[in-house]
């Protein structure tokens, strides 16, 4: 199967995990013209494969192989489109978006490969992302053990600090060629129209906001007859924005840990 | 799918007569094997890890049926050799890596009806190569003898990964050995089984690769210098002269077991 080059801008969206990365891929999703699905990892060692093999071998591959370096781009590009492009056939769907928190962490390889994506990155306060950790049942799949931030809100925040410190030197450079932009969690929860209409200039993919109603402005309108559970979401609650304040019981002194500029960039202080 | 459509793929351990396999194929006026690609082996590992973790995923979510990750990979793979290939005039390809041979099994899956070639060699032999070298190019002082038994080690565990690939009988069909030994103490009755097996008419003029070569290895090939004069078979036993005993004893240590279930005449341990 090959795909056709109109293919080629997928959407990415990204984020430290529990920042709504699946929330929003399921609310693009609901485009008529936008497919997603569950999250991929090998994606991600792809991307970073094509990399590694341009890095050590381009040059050999172009003098031995007249195989130009953008040619290999190309041919990687077109095996991610090939594994991904049934999800468009159905319902006239024209646009990937493909969604993984991994991938904030190898933006720059992704950006490369995938040169008209245009990024998302989801951003939430890092106590909301503690506070929910501590409901995940997420285990090393090495030891089987509960991995530290699902056991510990000051383990969540350092897990958001570390991931963020990674991850926003290559979104910032991404979000100054208007190749990125920050969503707040935050933002979509309590303005989710206005916000997704935000979105949908930044795509110049009109019709977005229809995911969502405007009269109430807090449901999600599709869901039930997604394909798979991941894109099968809830609404979208606006009380879980200050959820942290009961989960963790007052306990943020450990958020004082975190940069301040760090938390700052986002608002949250 | 045609011939046409499924490289050859050679491989074998470092220093086992694999670029003087590559060179060979390549003399041949119907196929055409280039220098190393040295991506083969990432490029099967990634579809088994997007086919083991994300198989089913992509099925139930995606509706992208297994044959179809299957094909994407095995045109990735392709994509790297069509260009020189196409434009060397010549109906069929061959890529020879020596790491080709540690996914054998990926490949079987991968590419159905593409001949697998693995070049084997003494392991003493081999490690004397590769220490030669080893010793030629150390910045540092080496343990000789530890670095003896670990290059025997990777020899073994070739021999190992091959042993558990041919316990498949199913896997023997597409497969075929080439021992440096017979390649290089007589040639032609080496090399006509093996293209018949490939299927292509045995020409002796592939013996005569060191005139007619164009490409006889880059910088990137070891062996660019051996390939570059007819077939010698003074390396054959090489190891008597190269290895002290402790380097001897260290690969026989490593390797007299596979050694022996291969046919190789073994010393006896110091």
């Amino acid at each position: 199967m090959r795909t056709d080059t109109g293919l080629e801008d997928p959407i990415i969206v990204c984020g430290a995990p529990r920042t709504g990365v699946r929330l929003l891929a399921a609310v693009l999703d609901g485009h008529p013209a936008m497919a997603s699905g569950p999250e991929l990892p090998f994606l991600i060692t792809l991307a970073h494969q094509w990399r590694d093999i341009d890095g050590t071998l381009g040059l050999n591959h172009e003098q031995n192989y007249a195989l130009s370096r953008d040619a290999t781009r190309t041919n990687f590009r077109r095996c991610v489109l090939d594994l991904l492009a049934s999800r468009l056939s159905s319902g006239g769907k024209r646009r990937l978006v493909l969604n993984s928190f991994g991938m904030a962490l190898a933006l720059n390889s992704v950006a490369e490969l995938f040169p008209q994506a245009r990024f998302i990155m989801t951003v939430r306060d890092p106590r909301s992302v503690a506070g929910s950790l501590l409901h995940c049942e997420w285990v090393n799949p090495r030891d089987g053990r509960p991995l530290p931030y699902t056991r510990s809100a000051a383990a969540g925040g350092h897990m958001w600090a570390e991931f963020m410190r990674s991850a926003l030197p290559h979104a910032l450079a991404l979000e100054g060629q208007g190749r990125l932009m920050f969503l707040r969690y935050e933002d979509l929860c309590r303005d989710s129209f206005g916000t997704v209409a935000r979105l949908s200039a930044f795509l110049s993919a009109p019709g977005i906001e229809t995911a969502v109603r405007a009269d109430s402005a807090s449901l999600v309108t599709l869901s039930a007859d997604q394909p798979h559970p991941s894109l099968r979401i809830g609404p979208i609650d606006r009380a879980s924005v200050e959820s942290w304040r009961n989960t963790l019981n007052g306990d943020v002194a450990w958020a004082e840990q975190i940069p301040a500029p760090l938390r700052a960039t986002f608002g949250y202080v | 799918m045609s011939k046409q459509g499924n490289p050859i793929f050679v491989g074998g351990v470092p220093r086992s007569g694999t670029t003087l396999l590559r060179v060979i194929l390549d003399t041949h006026p119907r196929i055409f094997c280039g220098t190393e690609l040295r991506v083969v082996q990432a490029l099967a590992n990634l579809w088994a890890s997007a086919e083991q973790h994300s198989g089913e995923l992509l099925q139930l979510a995606y509706g992208t049926t297994r044959e179809t990750v299957r094909q994407a990979f095995a045109e990735l793979v392709t994509s790297f050799l069509a260009p020189a290939w196409r434009a060397s005039g010549k109906p069929r390809v061959a890529e020879k890596t020596p790491s080709n041979v540690l996914v054998f099994p990926a490949l079987r899956i991968l590419f159905p009806q593409s001949p697998l070639i693995h070049v084997i060699r003494d392991a003493r032999d081999v490690v004397a190569s590769r220490l030669e070298r080893d010793k030629a190019t150390a910045s540092f002082p080496i343990d000789a003898a530890a670095l003896a038994r670990e290059r025997a080690r990777e020899w073994t565990s070739t021999m190992r990964l091959r042993r558990r690939f041919l316990a498949d009988a199913s896997a023997r069909e597409g497969y075929f050995e080439i021992r440096y030994e017979d390649l290089v103490r007589a040639p032609e009755a080496a090399l006509k089984p093996l293209f018949e097996f490939i299927g292509e008419d045995f020409d002796p003029s592939v013996l005569e690769f060191h005139r007619v070569q164009r490409n006889t290895a880059g910088s990137e090939e070891w062996s660019s210098e051996a390939v570059s004069r007819s077939i010698f078979a003074s390396s054959i036993g090489r190891w008597k002269a190269a290895l002290s005993a402790r380097e001897r004893d260290a690969v026989l240590m490593e390797a007299h077991e596979q050694l022996s279930e291969l046919g190789y005449e073994l010393t006896e341990l110091q």
